[in-house]
């Protein structure tokens, strides 16, 4: 074959995998909805975070389906998936493995590291914020290196590789707030909401026959790992770019390009994983509305769940009731004026 | 680059140009409109010549600095079609990244290609054109205001009526003045005529009470006596026609009547073309006779008798061929000059004269006796013309009077100008001795046919009859009494001397 043909193949080629990416995501979206009623948006972003590479931190109160998400999500993924309940007794090694001393069968001591729950491709971890610091902080290295060290030796964990991490905002008592680092770890902060009506109604059905998940596998690990390759190659327009860069340094009050909404509302700004989080998932979502750049609508779309733990409003937002989410609907405002 | 987008990106171009034209032609005729109101109604001092330069200069600039602000780079343009059709950012992310190579860039490429041709390329262009049309339309109002809006003209000032009255004293004055038209030389009916014009004027002075009303009356007295003055007066148009001759004769009558200050309506080409050949067939004859010699003087006389007479009857049928009437002043001067000789039956000795003068005197000698005989031709002409001027004299005096009496401004004679030969106005030249007949000379008080009213009797009477009375009365106690300096006195006494004794000729006193 010449190369023109080699090229004109691997360009066909390429563009069947553009087209598959589409149906996968079909798919998977698909097999979700049989477990999880509604919650469409939360689905797509867990999609868009998983796909991108990124950890999700569910919030929500008890009861609305977070976790039986995550874990319909691992079947559907085929991915190992394991769960850890953190609890203010649970200690980083329940969570990252430890060395352990084995007598072989010569009688020997030797040590041995034992790999905690946090080998998986899939981690659910449920009820994170119960946990305390210490724990909290083992969970820094993984999410952001995907890797574990322990005496001084790292063990790398298979890719993909997702934290999603659940927490309750109401209880306070026994709980510990994540710390910016670790919130910083997270590319999403979902908001759970309470199902409506006839949700509910369909939820109360639908668990009333069996409890079980009932979604398969139509995706790999594999698969996962090409659609991130794929969507890293969405090509994204300058001035996009420039857009997400001013929104996310617009949140920092300190700075002299701050939205006036951030100088009055916000404490402190993102950081640049945000930039960063947000051209990765707006690359995907740009690819899930069937689009192959990124537009300003993706990177609006994106930047509540991407902000939302980021940012910490001050008093001034909270004494006139106004939630993060609202402080950032006003700084994408401002920032988005004559784009 | 897509076909599409460039068909977007030309279409743009134009409309631009466009858009770029009409906001100059806006500016410029806003700008050319607005300066002409300001100076229409000065409230800037500047010629309106510079507008049209700096409308254009504004039209120009604007144009063109419109067009460098509102072209659209490719960057712009792309991102307005995305902006105006929403297409997701797909047109400036396919220009990013045009050269790109790649499936998912092929693929981004067909897409904004396919959402691009959905569009229109004319909704795109021509969005916001209607500002520019707008503009232009604003900026022709203002041009046509300024050249619709002037300001009113200053509305004239109010006429101010100065009350009039006749007083007693002028009506007296004018009555005099009527009674000495009536009794003056001029000839009828101008006589007549010019004592009615007095009359109605003098009823429309009494009936005046305003000062407009007063001007008036005189204008129209004034332009009645001046007419009846033309039509009974040849003399201007004779001046005009010897005036402009450059014959010594001709000049010497043209000098004569100037001083007299004759106006008339005939034609005087004709005249003047009669005395010149006249003039010549003499100096002919004149040339005969020295030709012959001395002893044929007789024959030679009457040869020159005959010249004489037939030069003579030729000058009167070229006078009477050329329009000028048996009535008027000149013919009557030429004809009576004409007919001199035969009629004082002398004309054996005018003829022996003339063959005395070329048989003793020579051919040269001969011509200057006969421009003297020529120069004589004033008398008989001046005398003939004084009716014409008695009438002028009348005529322009009552005018004079009625301004003087009432104030008003004296029209303006017309007066041919005539150089005077300057050896003959003051020396005794045949001009200066005519003057001494015809005006006022030795022997005659200076003005002393004004009227004047006399403050013994309170009448109007000449001034002559009163300078006596005047200069004894008044003038002659204060130079007495000492009242003036050796100088003053001399002066003073000069003047009643110029008064009673006329000009001195010799002398400088015509300053004084």
């Amino acid at each position: 074959m010449s190369n023109i043909e080699n090229n004109a193949a691997l360009a066909q080629s390429e563009v069947e995998r553009v087209k598959m990416f589409s149906e996968k995501i079909a798919e998977v979206r698909e097999e979700l909805a049989k477990d999880v009623v509604g919650q469409k948006e939360i689905i797509d972003n867990v999609i868009i975070a998983i796909v991108a590479g990124g950890n999700v931190l569910l919030e929500g109160v008890p009861g609305v389906g977070k976790t039986r998400l995550v874990r319909s999500l691992g079947k559907v993924l085929s991915l190992p998936f394991s769960r850890i309940q953190f609890t203010p007794d649970l200690m980083p090694s329940d969570v990252t493995g430890t060395n352990i001393v084995e007598k072989d069968e010569a009688d020997r001591l030797s040590t041995k590291f034992r790999p905690g729950p946090i080998f998986a491709n899939l981690v659910l971890a449920d009820e994170i914020n119960r946990a305390t610091p210490k724990t909290q902080s083992a969970m820094l290295e993984v999410m952001q290196e995907h890797k574990v060290t322990v005496a001084n030796k790292s063990y790398q964990i298979d890719e993909p590789f997702f934290v999603l991490a659940t927490e309750n905002p109401i209880e306070q008592d026994g709980t510990y707030p994540l710390p910016e680092a670790q919130m910083d770890r997270f590319m999403f902060k979902l908001l759970v909401n309470f199902p409506s009506q006839d949700e509910l109604c369909d939820i109360v059905k639908m668990t009333q026959k069996t409890m079980a998940e009932t979604a398969t596998g139509v995706i790999d690990g594999e698969e996962i790992l090409e659609m991130r390759a794929l969507a890293s190659t969405v090509p994204v327009a300058d001035e996009v770019l420039a857009y997400t860069v001013r929104l996310v340094a617009g949140t920092h009050p300190e700075l002299s390009d701050g939205a006036p909404s951030t100088k009055k509302y916000v404490k402190y700004g993102a950081s640049p994983r945000a930039a960063q989080g947000l051209i990765t998932a707006a690359k995907v979502r740009a690819l899930m509305c069937g689009r192959y750049n990124v537009s300003y609508e993706d990177i609006d779309e994106l930047a509540r769940p991407v902000l939302r733990h980021r940012i910490k409003v001050n008093y001034t937002a909270i004494n006139e009731k106004l939630g993060v989410d609202d402080v950032i609907g006003l700084i994408i405002k401002e920032t988005g004026k004559g784009r | 680059m897509n076909a599409t987008f460039l068909r977007f990106k030309r279409g743009l171009l134009t409309v631009n140009i466009v858009k770029s034209l009409l906001l100059g032609l806006s500016l410029g005729l806003a700008v050319g409109g607005g300066l002409l109101l300001l100076t229409n109604y000065e409230i800037i001092s500047l010629s309106q010549i510079y507008i049209l330069p700096i409308a254009i200069g504004v039209l120009l600039l604007a144009g063109v600095g419109t067009y460098f602000l509102i072209r659209g780079s490719d960057k712009r343009t792309a991102a307005g079609l995305d902006k105006r059709y929403s297409l997701e950012e797909r047109v400036q992310t396919m220009l990013q990244y045009k050269d790109e190579q790649g499936a998912i860039y092929e693929l981004q490429r067909k897409d904004a290609e396919e959402a691009l041709s959905a569009a229109k390329t004319a909704s795109f262009t021509l969005k916001g054109l209607w500002i520019y049309v707008l503009s232009f339309v604003l900026g022709a109002a203002v041009l046509t205001s300024g050249i619709i809006f002037k300001p009113a003209p200053p509305p004239p000032p109010p006429e101010i009526e100065v009350p009039f009255s006749l007083s007693e004293i002028q009506i007296k004055a004018i009555e005099g003045l009527i009674t000495y038209v009536e009794g003056s030389e001029m000839s009828s009916p101008y006589r007549e005529n010019t004592a009615r014009h007095l009359s109605v004027v003098l009823g429309e002075l009494k009936a005046a009470t305003t000062t407009k009303m007063r001007d008036e009356a005189v204008t129209r007295a004034n332009n009645a006596i001046l007419q009846e003055i033309d039509d009974s007066s040849t003399g201007l148009e004779i001046i005009n026609a010897l005036g402009s001759s450059f014959d010594p004769t001709v000049l010497a009558f043209a000098r004569a009547l100037n001083f007299y200050d004759w106006t008339a309506g005939n034609e005087w080409d004709s005249y003047t073309n009669a005395i010149t050949k006249f003039r010549g067939s003499l100096s002919a004859a004149l040339s005969e006779e020295e030709a012959a010699g001395e002893g044929a003087c007789e024959l030679q006389a009457a040869r020159l008798k005959q010249l004489l007479t037939s030069s003579a009857s030729t000058a009167a049928s070229a006078l009477q061929k050329s329009g000028i009437n048996a009535s008027d002043a000149f013919y009557i001067a030429a004809e009576s000059y004409l007919s001199y000789l035969p009629e004082d039956g002398s004309e054996a000795r005018g003829i022996a004269l003339l063959a005395e003068i070329v048989g003793e005197l020579g051919y040269d000698k001969s011509e200057e006796r006969l421009d003297l005989l020529f120069a004589a031709l004033n008398n008989p002409t001046f005398t003939a013309l004084e009716a014409d001027y008695n009438n002028v004299y009348v005529g322009e005096y009552a005018i004079v009077r009625v301004c003087t009496l009432l104030g008003v401004s004296i029209p303006r004679f017309e007066r041919p100008i005539i150089n005077r030969d300057p050896e003959e106005d003051s020396g005794g030249g045949a001009g200066s001795e005519s003057s001494g007949g015809g005006g006022i000379g030795v022997g005659t008080v200076y003005g002393s046919n004004d009227i004047v009213l006399d403050p013994m009797t309170g009448e109007f009477v000449e001034y002559g009859t009163i300078l006596d009375d005047y200069f004894y009365l008044d003038a002659k106690p204060k130079i007495d009494g000492g009242a003036y300096t050796e100088e003053e006195k001399k002066a003073l006494e000069k003047y009643y001397d110029i008064l009673y004794n006329g000009f001195d000729n010799k002398g400088d006193t015509n300053n004084e």
